[in-house]
């Protein structure tokens, strides 16, 4: 038995695109094999899996039919927070792909805002203890922002966060994937194919620095996600439209048979193995 | 040096079989699956045709038990009730239970040729309620605890069961402490031990996806419990190897799923039912056995 894969967190702020990220991911097979596109890498999920049913059913309805998500809460306790599984396979030639087997947790957004306000309480350490254990690793961290002012937020968030990592014993064994997602956006799409360059230094120069001071080089990498892509290679437009709900903004596929998600394998794929794919798968 | 010998009869037809024995305690805290396993191992449903076990059958009455508990309750898609404890040790049931491995696989001697060689397990084992673990341990001296003690001293081989979905981190250790002072109190002659560490439920996702290295598993979740099994393997205690295990098993091997359904959830652990039972494979279930009887790693049976 090869010990590839293993078990990865995905957390960030609230609303930055976690759950949409991972439905995504569990969906995004059964649609590719409707539209037969073809690509060297495979993601599979099992829908037998109740946790994959379920976030299945919730992708089709969030990201085709635009309806809205209610946030990852706290509420149920750790308990009742969801694992994912997805195997990655890597096409080689002639050789059968070696299967790479992820566990991802959906953690909720509320914990890593709440480290900035200093209001953790008792059931969010609970989160913490889970996310930071030793069997966990490495976790992806989404972070959305660009604008002015998310960067001095990430950072106390960050700094933060890493002192918890630090008090876990985990500043040298944990990969950090820190990835900014929904990168469709206009403003930093073209940013996409060097995140580390156009989008960490340029946009979170701050952030990057405290991550870059604090984390062996090798356990830290810059990526970029879009979740929803742009409509084609010609009309880099968001594949995307935002609809005003009744709980704030819903965002949906605009063309759900042009949707080419960037950029989400190959993060969960260096956090496995340490390799880098390259950009946009 | 060549002691397997002894214990190696000649079956009727003329191949050769070797014969292990083993008596065994199952110990744990409560839910970690003790008896779920024996009857998961007695049942052995759905075996896969690569695997090196050709067969596991009851030898007594007590596991022929063993098979009906699966059959009525683990087959059904049901929850096991919890064994209760015993006062007297003595009206513990006894499973006896015979695994036969398939020839091809023996490698113990590889001088003969390998297809004529065959490996029989003989077990008898008794699984401890989880109450001995958790409650009994700490009334010492009291005679029960006394009669329990004196019982898992006749085990040549001690199955310790650790639920790997339990956050109770600090009670087990210190359970797994308390168990192993009192054994080497009450063991005057100082026999030297195996010790299986087994992580049930590995079915579960976060423990399946690191089921391929069990002590590394173990001591990420569990530190201060391998701390001290590794302490008391130094003292020359006796041996320690650490296994993953599901009596509940995946659904297919392609893109791979846990058999259960979720009943409930807490610090204690996960509490699940078999969810397809026509498709239900458990997996790791002889490894453990095979090493407490012959001393050696079959790597094969780990993922099977």
């Amino acid at each position: 038995m090869k010990d590839l894969g293993g078990n990865i967190g995905v957390i960030g702020p609230r609303s930055s695109g976690k759950t949409t990220y991972l439905a995504a991911l569990a969906y995004w097979p059964e649609r590719k094999l409707e539209r037969k596109q073809k690509s060297a890498f495979e993601i599979e999920s099992s829908d037998e899996l109740e946790a994959n049913a379920k976030i299945i059913e919730k992708a089709k309805e969030r990201i085709l039919e635009g309806s809205s998500f209610e946030p990852t809460t706290v509420a149920g306790g750790i308990d009742d927070l969801d694992s994912y599984m997805f195997t990655i396979k890597v096409k080689r030639f002639l050789r059968p792909p070696d299967p790479i087997n992820l566990v991802a947790v959906d953690y909720p957004g509320e914990i890593f805002n709440e480290l900035v306000n200093g209001e953790s309480n008792s059931l969010h350490e609970e989160f913490i203890e889970k996310c930071l254990r030793k069997d966990v690793k490495g976790l992806l961290i989404l972070l959305p922002g660009w604008e002015r002012g998310s960067d001095s937020f990430y950072e106390q968030m960050i700094r933060k966060f890493l002192g918890l990592m630090d008090s876990y014993g985990r500043m040298n064994d944990l990969r950090l994937a820190v990835a900014m997602s929904k990168c469709e956006r206009g403003e930093i799409w073209s940013g996409r194919l060097d995140p580390e360059i156009d989008l960490f230094n340029m946009h979170l120069r701050e952030t990057t620095a405290v991550l870059r001071k604090k984390l062996p080089r090798k356990n830290l990498e810059f990526f970029a996600i879009s979740t929803f892509g742009v409509l084609s290679r010609n009309n880099p437009r968001p594949n995307r439209v935002d609809e005003i709900g009744q709980e704030g903004v819903n965002s949906v596929l605009r063309e759900p048979n042009e949707w080419r998600p960037y950029g989400m394998i190959a993060p969960l794929y260096w956090l496995s193995t340490g390799k880098r794919l390259s950009a946009d798968v | 040096m060549f002691d397997w010998l002894k214990n190696s009869p000649q079956s009727p037809q003329g191949n050769n079989v070797t014969s292990e024995n083993a008596t065994i305690r199952v110990v744990g805290d409560r839910k970690s699956g003790k008896t779920t396993y024996m009857a998961a191992l007695a049942r052995w449903p759905n075996a896969g045709l690569n695997s090196p076990v050709q067969s596991v059958m009851p030898i007594n009455e007590d596991g022929e038990v063993l098979v009906e508990i699966a059959q009525n309750v683990l087959e059904q898609g049901l929850e096991l009730p919890p064994t209760l404890i015993s006062d007297n040790v003595d009206d513990l049931k006894d499973y006896q239970l015979q695994i036969s491995l398939k020839g091809e696989f023996s490698w113990r001697n590889p001088k003969l040729n390998g297809n004529s060689q065959q490996v029989k397990l003989n077990i008898n084992c008794k699984d401890y309620a989880g109450e001995f673990f958790a409650d009994l341990l700490n009334k010492t001296g009291d005679p029960v605890l006394e009669n329990y003690l004196e019982d898992c001293l006749q085990a040549s081989g001690i199955m310790l069961l650790i639920d790997g979905t339990s956050r109770n981190y600090q009670d087990i250790a210190s359970n797994i402490d308390k168990f192993l002072i009192a054994l080497d109190r009450s063991d005057m002659a100082s026999t030297k031990r195996r010790l299986a560490v087994v992580i049930t439920k590995c079915e579960q996702p976060e423990l399946w996806v690191r089921r391929a290295k069990p002590r590394d598993m173990a001591t990420a979740i569990f530190p201060q419990v391998a701390k001290k099994l590794h302490a008391w393997q130094q003292s020359g205690a006796g041996s320690v190897e650490y296994f993953s295990v599901s009596a509940f098993g995946m659904l297919g091997a392609n893109v791979p799923a846990p058999n259960f359904t979720k009943v409930r959830a807490s610090r204690d652990g996960l509490t699940a039912v078999i969810k397809t039972p026509k498709r239900w494979r458990p997996f790791g279930l002889v490894s453990p056995i095979y090493w407490l009887c012959t001393g050696e790693r079959h790597t094969k049976l780990d993922g099977e």
